[in-house]
């Protein structure tokens, strides 16, 4: 389970109310053009551009601070997003009332519209900041009344206060009554989304907590595993070699029948050390905390891959092919994990497709990632299987069919190395067609893993 | 012809009574030790012709330790030491992350445990051709 870290959210946020704004400014241009000329309300049409142009550069200057805060040290960014947050909240309010005012003042409900920056405050910055947001909403609501009531500023009818009988701005008990139940529903609103707020929060802390119980018991039983396995692979190894010297005659004549019986449990011997050799290099590579980062040619690997793999699918008379795109060539990444994933996929997709079959693979440049794509033309693997195919042990029930000692291990591992160098693994396939293997991997890993990394250290500092 | 002595250094008994059967076998003279000082020892005293060494025995590296050691001596330089490994060996420490670069190790040829019988001959025979 992955959590957004708390700067993130913010970043998230700001850009959220910046795009939010762009849509707002279209519509209000419209709005205001469509009032005058359509429906031919007396409204100050250029007061409205007016604002929307002031509102482009309210998103202009967001959106430098949004990026410099980004290029910031990691320490202060989620103090200077907030600041970047605070500011769009003020400033929108601020428009807003000028839009008020402009459209009818205190006549007009539009007002109401404040709650949602209140809501929207609530949700993402601090308890603290979002009443004196709220504060300053109210603040210029009862400033606007009383300056239109006290007739310092003009009042403008229109919109629906246009066929109002009579004024309401300059109606003292209205305005007070009025504003003054907005005024006590504004902080009730603002107090329960906050509280809302905080228990998803809390909950959100209570989950991450979990979470990371489970990792460091995750990593309790993987050690466990690892010593267990270690310690049947001692015995096994002194199994097999003592095995081998009875199978190769080197202790002198064995009959035919106790030949053949003492072949069979060497044979279970070799698989079953094929079968801890491969969950010894999950464990540790699950438990290995230093990952392998380096530069190194994608191209040559996967022709490497092809090359070694090509001898296994001349053995099945399988027509191997490998198809990479021009622009492949070095990468940042893993080496040996990723030559693990291809050398899987294809091994797997030759294993699994009948005689005379064919295996693709491809290596695909996609912008900031590649793609690595093995298809082929074998047994494919059950609908229901699908979902659990990249589970540890877990093998589709028609590959249990074909190949009885399969270890249900290597597609797990596939799957754990793309995750871990910032990729992922996908699966397509119908039965008795083909199945196609995707990995996304990026080019340039290290530098991502950085930034992420110095994130999530200050976030538990 | 002088018979061709080959030290085996193990700390598991029955790898070494596999060994030797197998090496044996093949008209090698076979001499054992079970730890790092011992096989340093038997080494000065018997001069064997190869060297084979489990990679981990009391501690993580004493089988490098041993090879390091064994190179130092003038008469060693150049006889060959082959390595049994559990290539994703013990505790969890990878192999090359562990020993950095193993090109750079004074090893001639490594063997992953569990030791195939004709695979250890053919090393064997492989090292000592070229040596000669």
């Amino acid at each position: 389970m992955d959590f957004l870290p708390k700067n993130i959210r913010y970043i998230d946020g700001a850009y959220w109310l910046v795009k939010f704004r762009w849509f707002f400014i279209v519509c209000l241009v419209a709005a205001a053009f469509c009032a005058r000329n359509i429906f031919q309300i007396a409204i100050e049409e250029i007061s409205f551009y007016v604002i929307a142009i002031a509102l482009v550069f309210e998103n202009l200057i967001s959106l430098f601070f949004l990026r410099r805060a980004r290029n910031n040290d990691v320490k202060n960014i989620t103090r200077l997003v907030t600041r970047v947050i605070n500011f769009q909240i003020s400033t929108d309010l601020l428009f807003l009332f000028i839009i008020i005012h402009y459209s009818g003042g205190i006549e007009n409900p539009i007002y109401i519209f404040c709650v949602f920056h209140m809501v929207i405050s609530s949700i993402l910055i601090t308890r603290i900041d979002s009443i004196m947001q709220t504060a300053l909403a109210l603040s210029l609501l009862w400033l606007l009344a009383y300056l239109e009531y006290a007739h310092i500023i003009p009042h403008y009818n229109m919109w629906l206060s246009g066929q109002l009988k009579r004024h309401l701005y300059d109606d003292l008990p209205y305005v007070v009554q009025s504003l003054t139940i907005f005024t006590l529903a504004s902080f009730m609103l603002v107090y329960m989304a906050n509280h809302i707020v905080g228990l998803l929060r809390k909950q959100e802390r209570a989950y991450r907590k979990a979470n990371a119980m489970l990792e460091q018991h995750d990593k309790i039983k993987d050690e466990y595993i690892l010593r267990v396995t270690h310690n049947i692979k001692g015995h096994l190894t002194i199994i097999q070699t003592n095995l081998a010297l009875i199978t190769e005659k080197m202790l002198g004549y064995v009959n035919p029948k106790q030949l053949e019986f003492i072949e069979g449990a060497f044979n279970r011997t070799i698989k079953l050390t094929s079968f801890v050799n491969e969950l010894l290099k999950l464990t540790q590579t699950r438990l290995n905390d230093e990952m392998d980062i380096e530069t190194f040619s994608l191209k040559e690997l996967a022709l490497n891959v092809y090359e070694s793999s090509k001898k296994t699918a001349d053995l099945k008379n399988i027509s191997l092919n490998c198809h990479i795109d021009d622009s492949i060539d070095i990468i940042t990444s893993g080496q040996t994990p990723v030559e693990e994933v291809i050398l899987n996929l294809v091994e797997n997709a030759i294993k699994y497709t009948p005689e005379n079959g064919k295996v693709e693979m491809f290596v695909r440049d996609k912008k900031e990632n590649v793609i690595i794509e093995v298809t082929d033309s074998g047994i494919g693997i059950p609908a229901a299987d699908l979902p659990k195919l990249f589970t540890e042990f877990f093998r589709a029930s028609n590959a249990k069919k074909i190949i009885k000692d399969g270890n249900g291990l290597g597609l797990a591992m596939v799957k754990y190395i793309a995750q871990r160098y910032g990729g992922d693994v996908t699966v397509m396939s119908k039965e008795g067609i083909g199945s196609t293997f995707t990995v996304t991997l990026p080019k340039n890993f290290s530098a991502r893993k950085i930034s992420r990394k110095a994130i999530d250290q200050v976030l538990k500092g | 012809m002088k018979q061709i002595k080959i030290l085996l250094v193990d700390d598991d008994q029955d790898i070494i009574k596999a060994v030797q059967v197998i090496l044996e076998n093949q008209q090698y003279q076979v001499i054992s030790a079970n730890n790092k000082a011992d096989g340093l020892k038997k080494a000065i005293d018997e001069k064997p012709d190869l060297f084979i060494f489990d990679v981990m025995m009391d501690a993580m590296s004493d089988g490098f330790d041993l090879s390091r050691e064994i190179r130092q001596i003038e008469e060693f330089k150049t006889t060959p030491i082959i390595l049994f490994t559990g290539i994703d060996d013990k505790t969890g420490v990878n192999f090359k992350s562990a020993f950095g670069n193993t090109e750079m190790l004074p090893v001639d040829a490594y063997i992953e445990k569990p030791v195939a019988p004709h695979k250890l001959i053919q090393e064997v025979e492989k090292l000592l051709a070229k040596k000669a």
